[in-house]
């Protein structure tokens, strides 16, 4: 194998207002090699630069990265006026100079002025409004097709209504059964420390039973369908968008609002509350499960349990589900449809649909907390 | 209600202006597609075709000018007469967009369920026919996901067949196919035309098929953004006053 020089580039004065720059040595893109010399610093002071030659007669192995190199120092050169000499460098060179400035810049590629502050704040609240006009459209449409159900006028697939309340009931049951048991163990756990020390240990069973059916049992199970179910739909109609099978819907004249939307509104709207109540035993379970490690029976446990919790306390968590259900689906349903046309426009909208509706659920369950004290429920 | 004064226009775009918010992709459209023609939409890739071709089937809204199916105006139509001229179109997207949860067979039948009083044994026979008329005889059970893409065309146009549609728009049916899927698809489109009376609107750049089905076309230039040239593809390449659509039918080389 011949031994490899290193690249060079110099420009040495010719004549006056010529100066010849000598290319040599192997160029690659795997090694290191010297920049392009400024055109600047070429012209000696004594005569006006107007040709810059080239000379290759050393040149050994080239690739791309010295047609790259060259290319610049053309541009440079065409920058000041001065004219690029190439007539003594090997064919290759010359072809692939002439090929790559000869291309056409891009036709029309607008400048845009970086955005002042005012312009930015400006953009955002312009978004932040739009954001609030959408979801109250969303909210209008999603009534319409409503309307269109009770009148039997929508046109969906009620398999599509079977198949998602599979999705989002049955199968969501091993995780619901798994979350609220801990969390019923965990609050007996630590309230059953606290009340020991009273000698009041049997009432863990009343804070257990009221913890989860009031609060615990529909929040817990609303969070976990967000991340299961919301990031499902918002995963699943964002695709569609992407693949244009939206658009295939609405050609063919069904409204994504009722063939996409409604079905998994109603599905979502009838598993949650069931779900919910399933989780609400699961909890009281965990903490029966805890209570005879600190001497309440489980006698003791479920005879405190079903005096402490109430029919309108049971149904105040099951009401607060057939809305957590409604913003679950609602939410998803809508940053899908409002995805862009990528695959990372997609994982936005999924990450976006999470947040949203777990944000909305827990400030909606606080709202209800104040709503049922003053109505002192 | 404006109508023309010809029947044998299907479609008819006035001054159709499209834009995305400021930026204008097309401005000062103007033209007829008729009754049987391969009507082709051209010009180089970004200059709109498709934006063009979503004003027509109404997915998006002219920022100004006006859209005539069949001598009623679709651009301020009601929404339920709208449904109606939407009746009569159908639609292939550039990778087929079938639903990807049902299989091909559900593909095509749902909207026969939707819009035809059919029973399922009728509805069955349909669908085989339209697949096998794109020659996917016996996939009706496979799902999009589990066919090559070639195919996934072809089944989007067995789609867009579904209710037997006056018009077909088809968007870059051939890209992305090899040299002999592409010709048969040509044949399939000269055949549907011949046989069911179809009018096409195809969206491509694809020369061959331009010269192979096109009976009529327009050019849209990206510079001008307007209107470069409309008349038969053949007849454009060899006799454009516009040096710019000569070069783009044949290929970039100038003929003297």
């Amino acid at each position: 194998m011949p031994q490899e020089t290193p690249p060079t580039i110099d420009p040495r004065p010719a004549r006056s207002g010529v100066v010849t720059v000598v290319v040599a040595g192997d160029w690659s893109l795997h090694r290191p090699h010297p920049e392009a010399p400024e055109i600047a610093e070429l012209s000696d002071t004594s005569s006006v630069l107007k040709t810059v030659a080239l000379d290759t007669s050393n040149l050994g192995n080239y690739d791309s990265c010295l047609i790259a190199l060259l290319v610049e120092l053309a541009r440079r050169c065409a920058d000041r006026e001065v004219s690029l000499d190439s007539s003594a460098c090997p064919e290759g060179v010359r072809e692939l100079l002439k090929l790559a400035l000869t291309v056409p810049e891009t036709i029309t590629r607008t400048e845009r002025p970086p955005e002042t502050f005012f312009a930015r704040v400006g953009k955002i609240g312009l978004g932040l409004s739009a954001g609030v006009f959408d979801v109250f459209a969303f909210l209008g449409e999603t009534s319409l097709s409503l309307g269109r159900l009770v009148r039997g006028q929508a046109l969906f697939r009620w398999q599509d209504v079977w198949l998602i309340i599979q999705r989002t009931g049955a199968e969501a049951l091993p995780i619901v059964t798994l979350i609220n048991l801990l969390v019923g163990m965990i609050i007996a756990f630590v309230g059953v420390v606290q009340l020991h020390q009273f000698g009041a240990s049997v009432y863990v069973a009343n804070l257990v039973g009221l913890g989860m059916v009031r609060e615990l049992g529909c929040l817990m199970t609303g969070i976990i369908m967000s991340g299961r179910t919301g990031a499902a739909f918002a995963a699943e109609i964002g695709s569609m968008k992407v693949n244009q099978e939206i658009d295939a819907l609405k050609t063919l004249g069904f409204s994504p609002m009722d063939f996409l939307v409604l079905p998994r509104v109603i599905a979502l709207v009838l598993m949650l509350p069931l779900l919910t109540a399933y989780g609400n035993v699961m909890g009281m379970i965990g903490g029966g499960l805890v209570a005879p490690a600190f001497d309440v029976s489980i006698r003791q446990y479920v005879d405190h349990v079903i005096a402490a919790v109430t029919l309108p306390n049971y149904f105040a968590g099951i009401v607060k589900s057939l809305f957590f259900g409604a913003i679950i689906a609602g939410a998803g349903c809508l940053k899908g449809l409002q995805s862009g046309n990528s695959s990372a426009a997609v994982g936005l909208a999924t990450t976006s649909a999470v947040v949203v509706s777990i944000t909305t659920i827990i400030a909606l369950d606080a709202v209800f907390a104040v709503l049922f004290a003053a109505l002192g429920l | 209600m404006a109508p023309t004064s010809d029947a044998s226009v299907q479609i008819e775009v006035r001054d159709l202006t499209m834009a995305y918010g400021d930026y204008v992709v097309m401005r000062g459209l103007g033209f007829q597609i008729r009754r049987g023609d391969i009507f082709i939409i051209m010009g180089g890739s970004g200059c709109g075709k498709s934006t063009l071709m979503r004003h027509l089937v109404g997915l998006e809204e002219p920022a100004s000018g006006e859209i005539l199916h069949g001598g009623t105006s679709f651009t301020h139509a009601e929404a339920k007469q709208r449904r109606e001229l939407l009746g009569r179109i159908g639609v292939m997207y550039q990778k087929g967009a079938l639903w990807s949860s049902l299989t091909l067979a559900e593909n095509i039948a749902l909207p026969l369920e939707q819009y035809t009083a059919l029973s399922p044994a009728q509805i069955r026979r349909n669908v085989s026919y339209k697949l096998s008329l794109v020659g996917l005889g016996g996939f009706e059970d496979f799902y999009p996901s589990e066919i090559s893409g070639g195919m996934n065309k072809r089944a989007g146009i067995a789609r867009a067949m579904a209710l037997d549609p006056e018009i077909l728009f088809l968007d870059e049916p051939s890209a992305g196919l090899d040299p002999l899927s592409a010709a048969r698809l040509d044949d399939l489109i000269l055949k549907l035309r011949q046989h069911l009376g179809t009018t096409f609107v195809i969206v491509t750049h694809e020369l061959a098929s331009i010269f192979a089905v096109g009976t009529d076309s327009v050019f849209l230039d990206a510079r001008t953004k307007t209107l470069g040239a409309t008349g038969n593809p053949s007849e454009l390449r060899d006799h454009c006053p516009d040096p710019e659509v000569r070069r783009f039918l044949n290929r970039g080389q100038e003929i003297h």
